[in-house]
């Protein structure tokens, strides 16, 4: 028996010790909490990627949806309070944050920047506005519009921007959100 | 302009990915990983399900017997129904339940003949769990797998049906499925589980189980074997009883790796023999790693200790101490819809511990498995798989086809098993 006792000691004495020192810090309230969905489900359901209801986890029966969605579960429908295609609206966001954000329309699928004067180049100032057309995720579900400006003395004034610019963003954009739908399906 | 915006765009757009990640392990409990959750309002149910249909080609050593002969082809289904329900209370408090309702029968009943075609359609429960959560971390309690199955890093079951975790024991029967311990196989046996918040990239958890027992009974007809408490009977029992596991793991990423490891510890008393000697205490060493870059997941784990395959008790037999000794390894990679990977394991323990009278031990039991598939993700929810694993069990000594030892003279009779499974289908999820 003593002998059983010593080698339980000798294989969990680290993790007793650790444990407990942890255990010490969970007391104190000091930890980041550790979501369900960071333990492994080992039931076959977990193992398929996104769900055929576009829903997180399930189909809702009862009470407040509280997932808050997501382009990764809901698919091209959309999350909870989106009006238009979720992998684009968040993708348009990601694409575009270098601006400064002036408004967002999410029901509408407008974005809209406030003007941005890169440091390299004080003297001009661009603006953006998206659009994003609907629900479904397709090449020309979004258009973005670009405004610039040169500082001529001493006030700013509109000049001719590339037109390559917005068909440069509405390309990343795009890819952004094929990246977005490819992380969705793989999880 | 141009190169503004599009270097300015790759700067953003690397650090939205890199945060990607963090925002996965939003705050949805039960939830699939996926984006962060915002809010916890009120109580929630949700109805999700499951469903796979597969055919299976499979050859088996010992299969044709004078009893019979197996054909190699199959079509099989499965299907899962999940009910969960969550909830925050006004003191922060989150709490949940868990049901899963499955068609699974065989796996988790206990085995009294093998697979009846009359009842392996019914439906039972495989995990049935309820969990309050908060600051100090959660706590479960019910049919769920231990903080090893929980917590465990360097499992690689992300394609196919689950590598070497999948589905292809559906398709194998008797002596031809192994022990390779993977981490979710010491059950579901109702239990109480703590886990920790995260500390610098570190948590730990803790469960304890009175024994493997599940659902809401004793199961006691009598005070026999079946009794989920049985603590002593003649000849005792290889079965679990007052099970602790603790899991230390850590999580964290260094220039775009992903790492994971774990360290832990599984021990567990054995019914008592009340005429002889009883099996000896389980104590087993816990250990895996993972790392993640570039769309490859590769880890490994190592389980050993005092035990046998299967997470079981070791008989007390004179002269026999061998060790168990379980390596598992695997890697997958992922391409945008399409996931391939490779599991190999091998689990070395002392096997068959029940000789006729007269005779020597048994050899020690080799387990290997090697599992090679992929996964097409057609669409969310919708996937088409294909796998092919090999199974190898060998045990000197040992007949596979009786599933007993052989006598002296017959000694090396059956001693090796070889199983073949090739398994292609589709699997939906809502």
């Amino acid at each position: 028996m003593l002998k059983h006792r010593a080698r339980v000691l000798q294989i969990a004495r680290p993790v007793i010790a650790s444990s407990l020192m942890l255990l010490a810090l969970a007391a104190c309230g000091k930890g980041r909490i550790v979501e369900n969905d960071e333990y492994l489900n080992d039931s076959r359901r977990a193992r398929v990627g996104g769900r055929l209801s576009g829903e997180q986890d399930g189909l809702l029966i009862m009470g407040t949806d509280r997932s808050g969605g997501g382009a990764g579960g809901r698919g091209a429908a959309g999350e909870a309070g989106l009006g238009v295609n979720a992998y684009l609206w968040r993708a348009t966001l990601d694409t575009l944050s270098f601006l400064p954000l002036s408004s967002a329309d999410p029901f509408g699928g407008v974005i809209i920047t406030d003007w941005y004067a890169p440091p390299a180049t004080p003297n001009e100032r661009f603006r953006a506005t998206a659009y994003i057309m609907g629900r479904q995720l397709r090449s020309d579900g979004v258009r973005i519009s670009v405004f610039r400006q040169e500082l001529r003395g001493g006030t700013w004034s509109d000049a001719p921007v590339v037109q390559a610019t917005a068909t440069d963003l509405e390309n990343q954009v795009l890819t952004r959100a094929r990246e977005l739908r490819s992380q969705s399906a793989a999880r | 302009m141009r190169k503004i915006l599009l270097g300015t765009t790759a700067v953003v757009g690397a650090l939205v990915m890199a945060s990607t990640g963090a925002m996965a392990q939003g705050a949805d409990p039960f939830r699939a990983a996926g984006p962060a959750m915002t809010s916890h309002r009120d109580l929630e149910v949700r109805l999700g399900g499951f469903f796979r249909a597969y055919y299976t080609n499979t050859t088996q050593d010992f299969s044709n017997t004078a009893a019979g002969n197996l054909g190699k082809s199959d079509f099989q289904q499965e299907t899962e129904i999940h009910v969960v329900a969550n909830g925050k209370a006004a003191n922060g408090l989150r709490y949940g339940v868990a049901i899963e309702i499955q068609n699974d029968n065989f796996r988790e009943a206990i085995s009294s003949g093998g697979r009846n075609t009359n009842t392996k359609t019914q439906l039972d429960l495989d995990e049935a769990w309820g969990y309050v959560a908060g600051e100090f971390g959660q706590i479960r309690f019910g049919d769920e797998d231990n903080v090893y199955g929980l917590m465990g890093q360097g499992y690689i079951a992300n394609f196919a049906s689950g590598g070497l975790d999948g589905d292809f024991y559906d398709s194998l029967y008797g002596q031809g499925r192994p022990s390779l311990n993977m981490q979710s196989d010491a059950g579901d046996n109702t239990k109480v589980i703590y886990m920790s918040p995260q500390f610098a990239g570190f948590d730990f958890g803790a469960s304890f189980a009175f024994n493997q027992g599940e659902g809401p009974e004793a199961g006691c007809g009598t005070t026999g074997t079946g009794c989920d408490r049985l603590g002593s009977v003649p000849g005792g029992l290889i079965r679990r009883r007052n099970e602790v596991t603790a899991m230390l793991r850590y999580r964290g990423s260094f220039s775009g790796v992903g790492i994971g490891a774990h360290v832990g510890y599984m021990g567990a008393d054995a019914v008592k023999n009340t005429t002889g000697l009883s099996p000896e205490r389980m104590n087993l060493g816990l250990a895996g790693i993972q790392f993640t870059a570039f769309g490859f997941l590769v880890g490994g784990q190592y389980v050993f200790g005092d035990g046998n395959n299967g997470f079981s008790p070791r008989a007390d037999v004179a002269g026999d101490k061998r060790q168990m000794n379980s390596f598992f390894t695997g890697v997958s990679y992922t391409y945008g819809d399409i996931t391939v990977g490779a599991d190999y394991a091998e689990v070395r323990s002392a096997g068959n511990q029940s000789t006729l009278a007269g005779n020597p031990l048994t050899g020690s039991r080799t387990e290997k498995g090697f599992n090679v598939g992929g996964t097409y993700r057609i669409a969310p929810g919708i996937e088409y798989i294909a796998e092919y694993t090999f199974i190898k069990r060998e045990e000197a000594g040992y007949n596979f086809s009786t599933g007993a030892a052989n006598a002296a003279a017959q000694r090396n009779v059956g001693n090796s098993l070889d199983a073949n499974v090739f398994l292609t289908g589709f699997r939906f999820a809502f």
